[in-house]
């Protein structure tokens, strides 16, 4: 792939071993970079008010954001929908550092998610299994995130979901080549990627 | 040939399997007792912010500073640049201070400004140099080798015992970087 593309799995490779903390103001950005954040998610509401709300969650405003953008030196990300690519230009044009292209808002559509190869920016994404994992690299995705129940604290979902992406991991690497073609078909991913 | 690596946060893994390539035994730095016996010392990318912050917390920042201090030979990149300098233009906290260079944070801009060039690298020619919102070097003290200038801005630098890097070496194949931090250690002489 591009340089562009190596760039954005690089800034993935910075933030390892650090917490992405959500955050709502500038103010409580600030404190997650003294606190020790590798980078912030700005939000308007944190995922546990998005839930109780319930009703159509968007993007955040490009105002907040830019404010947090302002306030830390720490890398800032948002969300947009799921196949929302206009929100993603907004958060591209504001020269967001990585774009989360989030179930935890409500999708904009049922079927595609957004050509994510048409942007300069890195985008995360969500995946319950290998299959969905590399569907989204395809599609251009720098990283992969799993994730709990969101707003609940309860992690299980991430772990169970890392476990089997990671078991899928090792299964795949350890197939012949022949067996990889059935394989990609399975994973209904393009036979490259595996 | 023993090397540390600092493992609080960052890119760690990837200085670990490209010194481990030219033959070196690694230890990843997380607590004061892994810092024993060692010839070199890998600061890597990251975020510097979260990286000072624990290394006071892990009691590792004063250790290792006197270490450095002593000559123990050091390479750092991006966050560990900013680690190592004097002074930091943008930013109100200092750390390790070992290095007389004025940076700059995050010097172009946000994650759309990062890029990837080719330069000379002191001796090395044409060597990849990737940049992840990376910080440059504003100003050297006259006794500090420069090793390489981009846009009239410095990004890689020698002095005494200490390599700095505003790029990243560990993210291209090019191992001449890190054969040369190797020689670095080898020269310097006996373990710490």
């Amino acid at each position: 792939m591009n340089t562009q593309y190596e760039l954005n799995k690089g800034l993935a490779q910075m933030l390892k071993g650090g917490v992405i903390m959500d955050v709502t103001t500038p103010e409580q950005a600030r404190i997650a970079e003294a606190a020790g954040a590798c980078a912030v998610m700005a939000l308007e509401r944190i995922p546990a008010d998005i839930r109780a709300a319930g009703g159509v969650s968007r993007m955040s405003d490009p105002k907040m954001i830019k404010g947090i953008q302002e306030a830390v030196s720490i890398p800032v990300m948002a969300k947009c929908r799921i196949g929302h690519f206009a929100e993603a230009q907004i958060l591209e044009a504001i020269e967001i550092d990585y774009i989360d292209e989030s179930e935890v808002l409500s999708p904009a559509d049922d079927l595609y998610h957004i050509n994510k190869r048409d942007f300069k920016v890195p985008f995360v994404c969500g995946a319950r299994d290998l299959g969905e994992a590399l569907r989204r690299i395809n599609e251009g995705a720098s990283m992969i995130r799993t994730k709990g129940e969101p707003g609940t604290g309860d992690v299980v979902q991430a772990v169970r979901h890392m476990r089997k992406i990671n078991s899928e991991i090792a299964r795949v690497a350890s197939l012949r080549e022949d067996e990889l073609f059935e394989a990609a078909k399975e994973l209904q991913v393009p036979y490259s990627l595996v | 040939m023993k090397i540390g690596i600092l493992a609080v946060q960052g890119a760690f893994i990837e200085h670990e399997r490209m010194l481990q390539s030219l033959g070196c035994d690694c230890v990843e730095i997380r607590q004061k007792s892994d810092l024993c016996r060692l010839d070199g010392l890998v600061l890597p990318g990251g975020e510097s912010t979260v990286q000072g912050r624990l290394l006071r917390e892990l009691d590792l920042f004063e250790p290792i500073k006197e270490m450095i201090q002593n000559g123990l030979p050091v390479l750092a990149t991006c966050a560990g640049l900013i680690l190592l300098a004097e002074d930091i233009s943008n930013d109100s906290d200092r750390h390790f201070q070992t290095l007389p260079v004025t940076v700059k944070r995050n010097a172009y801009g946000r994650q759309l400004g990062s890029f990837v060039t080719r330069a000379s690298l002191g001796r090395l020619d044409s060597f990849e140099m990737v940049f992840i919102r990376a910080p440059y070097i504003e100003w050297a003290a006259p006794d500090v080798e420069i090793l390489s200038t981009i846009d009239e801005h410095i990004v890689g630098v020698k002095y005494k015992n200490q390599i700095g890097l505003a790029f990243h070496p560990e993210l291209s194949c090019d191992k001449r970087l890190h054969e040369s931090f190797v020689k670095l250690c080898q020269s310097m002489g006996s373990s710490l």
